[in-house]
């Protein structure tokens, strides 16, 4: 990298540093760290400590740590060839492209961009495998170095994109995605044969990585999981320099392809830039990939029910029928989570029931056809001739309504599969409509309230916590009343509809009340 | 200065810009003016070495831009129509990393001096990022001018900038011209681009329609002498017109 860019990239980062310190200053920024910080504190104690009470807890970590990594080396490379161009943000296009750089040091410069990145995303699979490996520093060293051969991939990926030519490209992206859909299931199929521990593939997954062709073609993948099960300085060096020769290895196309790449990089730099002003503006990651491909026209449905405030959920149907992105992430990361619960033997009775009541927690980010996509519409929301608890209600009609349709499913299959009866899976189902529009409801208010990250997170746990410890009452007073099973269900019912309705009155209070000076102004 | 012979440009099936051949001498103001997506930002950025022609030469300071990026970016500056400073820079980080980039030397009178010039000297420990449109704006001119390119390209440059700062502006842009930089710059203020331009350059759907001084161009398209560029581009524009031949000859 030429001394400019080193110049830029060390006194942006050091205004970074200073204006996050600075804001530390204010108390609530400092208490959103405190906050941030002591949750994965608690995140990180509960998994080391369930690490220490299992036996042959690296035997498990390791090929899920594996297959992992191969995933991610997978979809780096899917999205890499699905985005021609290199992000750049709007300055840098501003004042790199123009400037006289070479090619080379404008591919430098965006690397080293990414290393802190490649760095932050090697905690989360050090802090779900690297806690029960052997030695976890070099599990991180692992996971950080192949997350970086992965970024060279990726990037990769994307010159190749662009020196086939625009033509070329449209032509072979679907074959190019349909095969890379079809290895990362298989490689997701290897994870979840893993966490639900049957039929023997553990062994077919170490088969799998040990198979010549695996081990060079995710070789950066399989050589860190080599690195994580090794726990002495002897045993990881040799896998240390094969991780850190398949990090050079993947960076040498990278600098040797001779592709210009300005011109595409312009539209991808405009995209990034568009999808991160949606994200500040609305604080939600769904309506982002709404609006990037062309769309057709939906008629307003002539059903009573959407109008008046009905008219904002129809709206928000529409958003979400255009963000089916977003949702197809959120369904692999359900399946990638309940499968296990639903194949695997060792889990009887009522846990893969009460499984339900974490879609909505799941499924939030995904699912914010609501309030929290509003942004800038929300002066406009209440300019309408409308009741404040009709709109609140309006608003988390739509991720209510997905998230049943998700828990439907799931307990359709438990029921299919033997594991509950058939009038048990729709009373849940029944219990989960107050419950889900409960959840999706104090996911909003704790958004209108204004913390925002881990801050958000703490005060929604916060009303969970209320809504079980008022539910719990109930149930401890009907019981001491001698109340029956179904009796005691239908009454939880009742008083989670209850508390609904009184969550959604506080809802159109805050909503009432809610300043929207900073949406507008974001 | 600026040469480009025969230059096209296609994004997919659609033409931005079709066969267009001109040039902007050293000392001298060219002004490009046409309708929203008449090619104006693509022949910018294809000269300013951003975009890849499709077809044709684009020389800048004698240096082909296809073939010698590096050197040709060195002699030009490029402003594009919305500035986009780096939000975790100061003004004077942003003056420091040009100097860098373009290899000049920038004490402190210098930098001072321009902070002055733009009117952001009291703004010069601020992040960009606090800085208002105009400000930034200001910034982005005030980097391009730091090296004192032999080719300004300005798309445009006037845009968010109060009455006062819009006069200094082109004082600013006068001066550079006078100094022997070739500028050329897009506008959609006819009247500003009649008063400081010496030629101007009319593209529509990606073609030249015309090209010389106000009077060529008025002789060109049959206008009357004391028409002004306004009256003269809406004709020239105009749908209801018959496409007419390739604009004037420059002179």
């Amino acid at each position: 990298m030429t001394p400019p860019l080193v110049y830029l990239f060390l006194a942006t980062r050091k205004n970074a540093v200073r204006r996050f310190l600075s804001g530390l200053r204010k108390p609530r920024k400092a208490l959103g760290l405190v906050v941030t910080l002591g949750l994965f504190g608690m995140v990180a104690w509960s998994i080391a400590h369930a690490a220490g009470s299992q036996e042959n807890a690296a035997a498990v970590a390791v090929p899920m740590l594996r297959a992992y990594l191969a995933l991610v080396l997978v979809m780096s490379l899917l999205s890499g060839f699905s985005e021609r161009g290199i992000p750049f943000s709007p300055a840098e296009v501003h004042f790199l492209f123009p400037g006289p750089f070479r090619r080379r040091d404008l591919v430098l410069y965006h690397l080293a961009g990414l290393l802190p990145i490649s760095l932050l995303g090697a905690l989360l699979p050090f802090g779900f495998f690297g806690l029960r490996t052997p030695s976890p520093g070099f599990t991180f060293l692992g996971c950080a170095l192949a997350g970086l051969a992965a970024q060279h991939v990726r990037l990769t990926a994307s010159l190749l994109a662009i020196h086939v030519g625009e033509r070329a490209f449209r032509r072979i992206r679907g074959p190019v995605r349909l095969a890379m859909m079809v290895a990362s299931l298989g490689v997701v199929a290897l994870i979840l044969a893993a966490g639900s521990g049957t039929g023997g593939m553990r062994e077919a997954i170490a088969t799998f990585a040990g198979s010549r062709a695996a081990r060079f073609v995710l070789y950066p993948a399989v050589v860190a999981g080599d690195l994580a099960a090794a726990d002495t300085w002897g045993r990881a060096l040799p896998h240390l320099l094969g991780a850190v020769g398949a990090a050079v290895a993947t960076l040498v196309p990278v600098l040797l392809l001779q592709v210009s790449f300005l011109e595409e990089s312009i539209g991808a730099s405009e995209r990034n830039a568009v999808r991160r002003a949606r994200i500040r503006r609305s604080r939600n990651l769904a309506a982002v990939t709404a609006g990037e491909r062309p769309v057709r026209a939906v008629r307003l449905p002539t059903l009573p029910v959407f109008r008046g405030a009905g008219a904002i959920a129809w709206k928000n149907l529409v958003i979400a029928r255009r963000s089916l992105r977003s949702l197809f992430f959120s369904t692999f990361l359900l399946l990638v989570i309940f499968i296990p619960a639903l194949v695997g033997r060792d889990r009887e009775g009522f846990f893969p029931v009460a499984m339900v009541g974490m879609f909505p927690l799941l499924l939030s980010g995904s699912i914010a056809f609501d309030f929290r996509g509003e942004g800038g519409q929300l002066p406009t929301l209440k300019a309408l001739p409308l009741s404040r608890t009709a709109i609140a209600a309006a608003e988390i009609a739509v991720p209510t309504a997905i998230i049943l349709v998700y828990q439907g499913i799931y307990l359709v299959a438990l029921a299919a599969l033997g594991r509950v009866g058939v009038g048990w899976a729709a009373l849940a189902w029944l219990g989960c409509v107050p419950i889900s529009g409960t959840m999706v409801a104090a996911m909003n208010l704790a958004w209108l309230f204004g913390p925002k990250g881990a801050g958000a997170a703490l005060l929604q746990v916060l009303f969970l916590a209320a809504d079980l410890a008022a539910l719990a009452g109930v149930a401890w007073g009907l019981d001491a009343l001698g109340a029956g099973v179904w009796v005691l269900g239908g009454a939880l019912v009742l008083a989670q509809v209850a508390i609904l309705g009184g969550v959604l009155a506080l809802l159109g209070a805050a909503f009432d009340t809610h300043d929207v000076a900073d949406d507008v102004t974001a | 200065m600026i040469e480009v012979v025969g230059f096209s440009k296609t994004y997919g099936d659609t033409a931005a810009v079709t066969d267009l051949t001109f040039e902007v001498r050293p000392g001298e103001i060219v002004g490009l003016v046409g309708p929203n997506g008449a090619g104006k930002t693509t022949t910018l950025r294809s000269i300013a070495g951003i975009l890849r022609p499709g077809a044709g030469t684009l020389r800048v300071a004698g240096h082909d831009v296809a073939r010698e990026a590096v050197e040709a970016k060195r002699a030009l500056a490029y402003v594009p129509d919305t500035p986009h400073p780096f939000d975790l820079l100061t003004v004077t980080e942003h003056l420091r990393f040009t100097a860098l980039a373009y290899r000049v030397e920038a004490d402190g009178a210098r930098l001072d001096g321009l902070l002055r010039e733009m009117e952001l000297y009291e703004k010069r420990d601020d992040l960009a990022s606090t800085l208002s449109r105009g400000m930034q704006q200001k910034l982005a001119i005030a980097c391009a001018f730091l090296h004192e390119p032999k080719v300004i390209l300005l798309d445009e440059p006037l845009t968010g900038l109060d009455p006062r700062a819009i006069r200094d502006m082109r004082d600013s842009i006068v001066a550079r011209a006078r100094a022997g930089a070739a500028v050329l710059l897009s506008s959609h203020l006819l009247e500003l681009v009649e008063r400081l331009c010496d030629r101007v350059l009319i593209l529509h759907k990606g073609r030249l329609l015309a090209f010389g001084t106000l009077e060529e161009i008025r002789a060109a398209v049959a206008a009357e002498g004391g028409a002004t560029l306004e009256e003269v581009f809406l004709a020239v524009t105009d749908p209801a017109r018959p496409p007419a031949a390739p604009g004037a000859p420059a002179p």
